[in-house]
């Protein structure tokens, strides 16, 4: 017996002597992969929120399609924040252009078949090299050299590029397009950078690693995590934006870093090892908003939820698929949801509270003023009421009642709905229940999320509850996001939580393009884009592709562009292909314990609040310490920076672009285009990234009262045993 | 032709068939699941309202079946996944084209390795310990408390129990990082390396181990004790007069060990498939979450390549198991 209890006393004490050997080992601040030696204060700490990258050596930004989920290229690791060349920003808070490698906005020809883009002087690559327009000139040919799928917009848009002189390059298109740099301007995610030549000629574009990466911005890669779950960048003293800016960034060290669920997240925020994330689930945000006293989120005190991510959530309808393919179903069941109900389910735990959106544009304060006021009238004709939500919303303080006490959505109207289906042959059964046209019971399918975008499928669920109380059989199909994007793609659904509605500027074009007119939607039902099925080419909506077809023709930013927004919006509003609710809020929340000046709103509301988009670069060159964490090469009161916000465009008179060209080649100075040359040859950019994928593992949500009521169980059982060991050891019988 | 011979061979047969059959299944099943990968990317694109535009969505559409090698019928696709197996080229992961499937594995490899391996092995070495000396001395009182200890840790869900340890032990008492693999800046071998590698490696190995020893292992072999124990071999032996230790050595132990020998080569062949909740919970990288990954994404490739390491890890161990049998099976024989 002594034998059998030393062996288990030494295993024991191995376990613990190797726990206390590993618990010794020095603990720099935190747990955060620095330098030796290198204080918190120095460090800004930013969630890589793609996770674990399954191969962090590849910076090649172009050979992915750029649509996995796991190519290098998206905001997780800091290298569009940080590094790539982009020629512009669009400011997502104004709309207005930010000219960064480019000196000033595009300049087109009259006819749009040409634009100049007029590089910044003083512009050059962290290894020296001069940022020229030969590299722009380069870019384009070689992504249009290179084999399919790489460069697919460049193959088919450019017809030519030449440097005209040192900093500016003259690019010539293969048919008109007033909006051909929003590939190269960063409107959130995916835009199409810059490439050195000086690495990049002679290299092949799918293989070349492109590691580390050459970078234009104000760090340079120091380390990656070989586990890919972290990249810190280092800042580069030497960068050109501080000889033109007078800026040097106050954070010596940017580290993105995956500190893994949503749980882990949560106690990193709260143990200040994180000071930017993208969003949390209700029970961690709850978390950090009560321990967390520095927090600041969308604004600088809760209510913290940024509530215009670019993406309107709700119910999207398969328009190909009977009885959906009618409007009037489509605005029977809009009828019968009573909003409410779901908008309150979305209030916060800190009163957070989401924009109202029943447009496929994000409620702005902009887009309120440019479409949803002038279009109040057109919508209450269809039952829209702006004052649905105003009690709730005003309780909770939301941002808009004050100023724009205008954001609703379409009244709950039963009697409206039944009428609706009734025109359409529907009846109600002797159990209150609706029967199809036909005489069989009316069963509606919803897919939508599982494990990702879990506040679709919130609503879900919501919508589901209300069809069910009107009379019709709805089941929800929850799907992971493969098939999710599958069904959609093809078409296979009847109803499902899918979001149509983008709108991340006010010229809605960016975001509407194919979606709109029937001459980009050929597509048939089963094939792969067929989508919701919404003006397509077989079934063509011949006044909403007219005015999809003058856009083309109107500069972005115009007053008839707006105008014509608002008549395609109104054509929308009649069919309402989808039912758009709101953009989900996030919890961007922003740690204000060891950095400050981050962007609130609306006191200091210079950009938007979200890490893994391009424009964080503006955030993380505005931050300041706060002097709580230690430093030692932080700045601590860098310069602001000054940079224009311009219109988005230049339009040269014919007399102008002959002199900007030097008078070759002659633009055509005709500013009328026929269509139909816009319509077969132009191709778009492809290096698009997910933006609004959440991709929250289903097995986090768990309460932390019950963990802490687990831990203490645990405890207990293990001090039990603890003194039964004991009593076991204390007696030393003999053996039997 | 010996009898030895005659089982060696059919246990091979076995294996080449098992590895065939499990192929094939895994090229089947993702095939019949309702999404295409290749659809799916576009319907990616679709769901995030940026700029593009059919034609570029035909061309990218048609480019991606292409590089993914799902053109051709499926019996076509069939047999150049086994000339590509043949070959050792798993082809290009589709969630991360162009990088190799081969490559990706071989970055998540090590550390699933390391980390599964290592805690598979003390947790069947302490668990069997533990439980083997408590299934001889069961009316002990601390038989009945590790007894009363394991039936509460076997049930409790995995992940409850990493995010209790995670709590306790990175942020109540913070002597563990949250999560990662490791978090040096400045990589070379050194000491520091190797201390960052395991204190990483520390909160997931225990989390792995606590429910392994404490449970399953405790409690099979605890099982396997008692009722060996009561068997008329083992009363001989004590009716000898024979010490307990020297019963438990080399009466029971190697009759216990039998079994408990073919679960850890099961568990060891297994580890290919990597710890997916572990790796998710402590950030951990592995196969489990690229396998993962994996699926969510339909990367056929990559399935392929993780599946066909897990199904020969586990045919392999099986095969050793066999021949291995009359090394420490008293009672089997080859004659």
């Amino acid at each position: 017996m002594k034998r059998e209890i030393s062996i288990l006393g030494f295993s024991a004490a191995l376990v613990l002597v190797a726990a206390l050997a590993l618990s010794a080992i020095p603990i720099s601040y935190g747990q955060l992969p620095l330098p030796a030696g290198v204080p918190r204060g120095d460090v800004l700490v930013i969630e890589n929120h793609w996770g674990t990258y399954a191969n962090p050596n590849n910076w090649n930004p172009i050979a992915s399609p750029g649509v996995g989920p796991a190519s290098i290229a998206p905001g997780g690791s800091g290298y569009q924040q940080l590094c790539k060349a982009f020629l512009w920003y669009i400011n997502t808070s104004n709309s207005m252009l930010i000219p960064w490698i480019a000196a000033e906005p595009p300049i087109y020809s009259p006819d749009f078949t040409s634009l100049i883009v007029k590089i910044r002087d003083g512009v050059y690559w962290n290894d020296g090299t001069p940022l020229t327009a030969e590299d722009v000139v380069f870019t384009l040919k070689y992504l249009k050299e290179a084999p399919a799928p790489i460069g697919t917009n460049e193959k088919a848009s450019v017809k030519d590029a030449r440097a005209l002189d040192k900093l500016t390059a003259l690019i010539e298109l293969n048919s008109p397009n007033p909006r051909w740099h929003y590939f190269y301007a960063v409107i959130i995610y995916g835009a199409g950078g810059i490439l050195p030549k000086h690495v990049w000629e002679g290299k092949d574009p799918q293989k070349f690693e492109n590691n580390p990466p050459t970078c234009a911005g104000p760090y340079n890669l120091r380390a990656v995590d070989p586990a890919g779950n972290w990249f810190l960048w280092e800042r580069f003293d030497n960068w050109w934006g501080s000889k033109v800016f007078g800026v040097v960034p106050a954070a010596k060290y940017v580290l993105y870093i995956n500190h893994g669920p949503d749980e882990a997240k949560a106690l990193a925020m709260t143990k200040h090892e994180l000071d930017a994330l993208r969003t949390l689930l209700p029970e961690q945000a709850e978390l950090v908003i009560k321990n967390n006293p520095y927090l600041k989120g969308w604004r600088a005190s809760a209510p913290f939820a940024w509530p215009l991510d670019p993406c309107v959530k709700g119910i999207a309808f398969q328009t190909k698929t009977p009885p959906f393919d009618k409007r009037e179903v489509r605005w029977a069941l809009a009828y019968a949801i009573d909003y409410r109900v779901i908008y309150r389910a979305f209030v916060g735990i800190d009163k957070s509270t989401p924009s109202p959106a029943a447009l496929p544009v994000i409620p702005h304060a902009a887009d309120i003023e440019t479409f949803y006021i002038p279009l109040l009238d057109y919508l209450k004709q269809y039952g829209y009421d702006p004052e649905l939500v105003l009690d709730i919303a005003r309780e909770n303080n939301a941002w808009w009642v004050s100023q724009y006490p205008v954001l609703g959505w379409w009244k709950q109207d039963l009697a409206k709905a039944e009428q609706l289906l009734t025109s359409q042959g529907f009846k109600k059964g002797p159990d209150g229940k609706w029967l199809m046209p036909d005489g069989t019971p009316w069963t509606i399918e919803i897919k939508t999320t599982s494990g990702f975008e879990m506040e679709s499928q919130r609503i879900a669920f919501l919508v589901a509850d209300q069809w069910r109380a009107f009379g019709i059989d709805v089941k929800v199909t929850p799907l992971e996001s493969g098939p999710f994007s599958t069904s959609y793609s093809i078409g296979d659904f009847q109803v499902g939580t899918f979001w149509p509605g983008c709108s991340q500027i006010l010229d809605l074009y960016a975001n509407w393009y194919n979606r709109w007119s029937s001459k980009y939607w050929t597509q048939k039902k089963g094939e792969g884009g067929h989508g919701t099925g919404w003006n397509t080419a077989d079934a063509p909506i011949t006044e909403l592709d007219q005015i999809v077809a003058e856009l083309e023709r109107t500069a972005p930013g115009t007053p008839r562009s707006y105008e014509l927004y608002r008549e395609a919006l109104k054509i929308w509003v009649r069919d309402l292909p989808w039912l758009g609710v709101f953009p989900t809020p996030f919890y961007t929340f922003q740690d204000g314990y060891a950095w400050d000046n981050w962007p609130t709103h609306p006191e200091n509301y210079y950009m938007d609040p979200v890490s893994w988009w391009s424009q964080h670069l503006f955030v993380i060159l505005k931050v300041k310490p706060t002097g709580r964490a230690p430093t030692k090469d932080a700045i601590m009161d860098p310069k602001p920076l000054k940079v224009a916000n311009t219109p988005l465009v230049k339009i040269a008179t014919a007399a102008e672009w002959q002199s900007l060209t030097g008078g070759a080649p002659p633009a055509a100075g005709v500013t009328t285009v026929t269509v139909t040359q816009a319509v077969t040859q132009r191709v778009t950019e492809l290096r698009t990234q997910v933006v609004t994928q959440v991709q929250t593992q289903t097995i986090t949500a768990v309460d932390w009262g019950t963990l802490s009521g687990v831990a203490a169980a645990v405890g207990i059982v293990l001090l039990v045993v603890g003194i039964a060991v004991g009593r076991v050891l204390g007696r030393r019988r003999p053996a039997q | 032709m010996s009898k030895l011979l005659i089982f060696i061979a059919s246990r091979v047969v076995a294996f080449i068939l098992t590895i065939v059959i499990g192929v094939t299944v895994v090229f089947v099943i993702p095939r019949l699941l309702p999404y295409n990968p290749v659809e799916a990317q576009i319907g990616f694109i679709y769901s995030i309202g940026q700029f593009y535009d059919p034609t570029a969505i035909d061309m990218l559409r048609q480019t991606l079946y292409e590089l993914y090698g799902l053109k051709g019928n499926p019996l076509d696709q069939y047999f150049a996944v086994w000339r590509r197996l043949f070959t050792i080229d798993l082809g290009p992961s589709i969630m991360n084209f162009p990088t190799p499937v081969a490559t990706l594995i071989s970055i998540a490899l090590p550390w699933t390795l390391g980390l599964l391996s290592l805690s598979t092995l003390i947790s069947w070495t302490i668990g069997n310990i533990i439980g083997t000396i408590s299934g001889f001395f069961s009316h002990k009182k601390f038989s009945k408390a590790l007894t009363g200890v394991a039936v509460v840790l076997y049930p409790v869900p995995y992940f409850i129990l990493a995010l209790v340890l995670m709590f306790t032990f990175a942020f109540l008492i913070p002597i563990f990082p949250l999560g990662g693999g490791v978090t040096l800046v400045g990589m070379g071998f050194s000491l520091d390396l190797v201390l960052n590698l395991a204190k990483h490696a520390a909160l997931p190995a225990i989390s792995i181990i606590i429910p392994g020893a404490l449970g399953w292992w405790f409690l099979s072999s605890f099982t396997l004790t008692s009722q060996k124990k009561t068997e008329d071999f083992v009363r001989y032996a004590e009716l000898k007069g024979l010490p307990n230790s020297l019963v438990l050595r080399r009466y029971l132990i190697r009759n216990i060990l039998m079994p408990q020998t073919t679960a850890l080569g099961l568990a060891l062949g297994g580890i290919f498939s990597g710890a997916l909740l572990t790796e998710v919970v402590y950030a951990y990288p592995g196969l489990g979450r690229l396998l993962y990954a994996a699926i969510i994404n339909n990367d056929y490739n990559m399935i392929m390549g993780i599946s066909l390491l897990s199904i020969v890890g586990v045919s392999l161990a099986t095969l050793f198991l066999d021949l291995l049998y009359p090394l420490i099976d008293p009672t089997v024989r080859y004659r």
